[in-house]
């Protein structure tokens, strides 16, 4: 019962009629979390937001999207609005542009908690506090009135963290949320995501390119290339033993990046290929 | 905040002792000596070198270029520009109403363009691609491209004379405001409503849109973040605009008349008046100046960031 199961998605563009992702299945079970992998291009995005139903309306989606038995296809959009945030949560890629810029960060954060939860606004932001200490955020007070430029990318990124905490979602969708990052702060947030998975205990749905980051956090993976699912399975098989060129492609590029990388640091192996 | 303004404002009085020294620096460099154009005025029948040298010193025209720019300068912040060459009249009666009525015709038109722009603006790009956003955006294209002495022409035509609803020209009663305003707002509107429309798209298609609406907040709440966040281009926008608009009233103000700085500006100009001109000059500058010091203002209010930039 407690899963996300997409069968048969398709996205196409409405004015060109041009097939994005023609047909995509795959099942996200309690407790698990799915990597999404695959060149720039290749749909990762489109899936993610077709699970939300926030696609454009220029992009029309067709298929079916299970969350915990309820076929969110057929909720109305009023259903659906209450479904976004307190089931499924979605973290940004680029925290610096993820919060209004004209407002302090914590005016989003208790907006949000407001249309979810019945909560007093001083209940509130105690429970905002605690969960922005708790991902490493040293003044919560400072991080929620301060207005997203005066924050760093990082910071931003944790914040999102911070904000799912408290809304304890059952899926959380996070697109490709370390790559705005640099490689100290992209650690220290994937172990922010680590550490939410193991508290919230639902499931999370993680893009990225980075195949280092993927082999720390995800049980299984997809990969996608030009809208299609071509290869799948736990993160361990697909990385050890890939079956499709493309991904062998992948994982190899992955590794002489990772040679370069180790080369360039003095040659120590730093980051796993 | 406090010091912000205190900066903005300690900027813009250079700016305008720069343009009052163009403004007179320009006046000067003119071909015509202005103690001619006096005597000619006075209708002195027989101009000899005696009289204008004369005239001169009467003026303060033969003490040092420096000297009566300060002079004038001094004088100008107690609005007194001098006196008009051609009437002899003090220059202040003459551009003060004139000023007053110009301010009239530009603010009620501002206020439309303003007021049409945001409502067109906002609603096109919230239904951008629909019917109402293409047939609003070629209409207003259409509007935009007349050119306004044809479409004043055209209106006074059809409104005045075949259907004799409203006056020709002059500034009688709230009715004369119908016609000109028109004019002025239909050559405005346009141009100000596509900015308003962009700047909304813009920030529509913004990441702060798809994580609002991710966290689950309503559509009017998502909308009010864009707003807040396009309305600061507007302001900006309006700040400068509003000055456009005064200055480009003179084609309006001439076709109906108005009794404003476009008439007076016009005709001082060809009477050679040089106090007027230069004292109008002064004054736009000063409404730019000042416009656009009030919009970086009230911008920084909005948004925090651009008082730390300055
Ligand atoms: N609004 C849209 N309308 C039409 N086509 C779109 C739209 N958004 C994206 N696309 C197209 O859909 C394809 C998939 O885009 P998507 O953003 O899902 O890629 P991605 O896998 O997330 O890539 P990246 O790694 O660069 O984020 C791309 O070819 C893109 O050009
Ligand atoms: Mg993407």
């Amino acid at each position: 019962m407690h899963s996300l199961e997409i069968s048969r998605l398709k996205i196409w563009d409405s004015r060109t009629g041009s097939v994005i992702v023609p047909d995509s299945s795959f099942r996200v079970e309690q407790g698990k979390c799915l990597a999404i992998v695959g060149e720039s291009g290749s749909g990762k995005s489109l899936t993610c937001r077709a699970i939300m139903r926030l696609n454009p309306a220029s992009l029309q989606q067709s298929g079916h999207i299970e969350l915990n038995g309820i076929n969110l296809e057929e909720l109305s959009d009023k259903e659906m609005r209450q479904f976004r945030g307190k089931h499924l949560c979605m973290i940004m890629q680029n925290g610096m542009r993820a919060f209004d810029p004209s407002r302090p960060v914590g005016a989003h954060l208790l907006k949000t908690l407001a249309v979810h939860y019945p909560w007093s606004r001083s209940d509130a932001i105690a429970k905002l506090k605690a969960a922005l200490a708790s991902v490493g955020l040293k003044d919560p007070d400072k991080v929620l009135k301060s207005y997203p430029y005066q924050l760093s990318g990082g910071m931003l990124q944790r914040t999102m963290i911070a904000l799912a905490l408290v809304l304890e979602p059952d899926v959380i969708i996070a697109d490709e949320p370390t790559t705005a990052l640099d490689a100290i702060t992209q650690y220290e947030v994937v172990e922010q995501f680590i550490a939410l998975r193991s508290r919230l205990g639902g499931m999370m749905i993680f893009v990225s390119h980075d195949l280092g980051i993927v082999k720390r956090i995800a049980d299984d993976v997809l990969v996608m290339k030009d809208g299609h699912i071509i290869e799948r399975g736990k993160t361990s098989d697909v990385l050890a033993e890939a079956k499709h060129p493309y991904t062998r492609y992948l994982v190899s590029s992955k590794l002489a990046l990772s040679r370069h990388f180790t080369e360039l640091m003095g040659g120590e192996a730093v980051v796993e290929g | 905040m406090g010091g912000y303004i205190l900066r903005r404002i300690a900027v813009a009085l250079p700016l305008l002792i720069v343009i009052s020294f163009l403004a007179f620096v320009l006046n000067q460099l003119s071909p015509m000596d202005p103690a001619e154009v006096v005597l000619h005025a006075q209708g002195v029948p027989t101009i000899t070198e005696e009289l204008i040298a004369e005239t001169r010193a009467e003026l303060g025209m033969d003490r040092p270029f420096l000297i009566q720019y300060f002079d004038w300068l001094i004088s100008s912040f107690q609005l007194d520009f001098g006196s008009s060459y051609v009437t002899g009249k003090p220059v202040w009666s003459l551009l003060g109403p004139a000023l007053l009525n110009t301010l009239k015709l530009t603010l009620v038109s501002s206020a439309f363009i303003i007021l049409f722009s945001i409502v067109m603006g906002v609603v096109c790009a919230l239904r951008e691609g629909g019917w109402l956003d293409l047939s609003v955006r070629g209409f207003s294209f259409l509007l935009t491209s007349l050119p306004a002495y044809w479409l004043a022409a055209l209106m006074v035509w059809y409104f005045s004379v075949k259907l004799d609803l409203l006056p020709t020209s002059g500034m009688d009663s709230i009715s004369s405001y119908i016609l000109p305003v028109a004019v002025i707002v239909i050559g405005y509107a346009g141009i100000y409503f596509r900015m308003i429309r962009s700047s909304m798209l813009s920030n529509l298609n913004e990441d702060y849109v798809l994580y609002g609406r991710a966290c689950g907040l309503s559509e009017t709440s998502v909308i009010m973040y864009v707003l807040r966040n396009s309305l600061q281009v507007a302001v900006s926008v309006f700040g400068l605009a509003i000055p456009v608009i005064l200055g480009s009233t003179v084609v309006v103000e001439n076709i109906f008349a108005w009794p404003g700085l476009g008439t007076l500006t016009v005709n001082s100009i060809l009477g050679r008046d040089f106090p007027i001109i230069q004292a109008y000059v002064l004054v736009l500058a000063a409404a730019f100046v000042l416009f656009n010091t009030a919009s970086d203002i009230i911008n920084a209010a909005f948004n925090p960031k651009l008082r730390k930039e300055f």
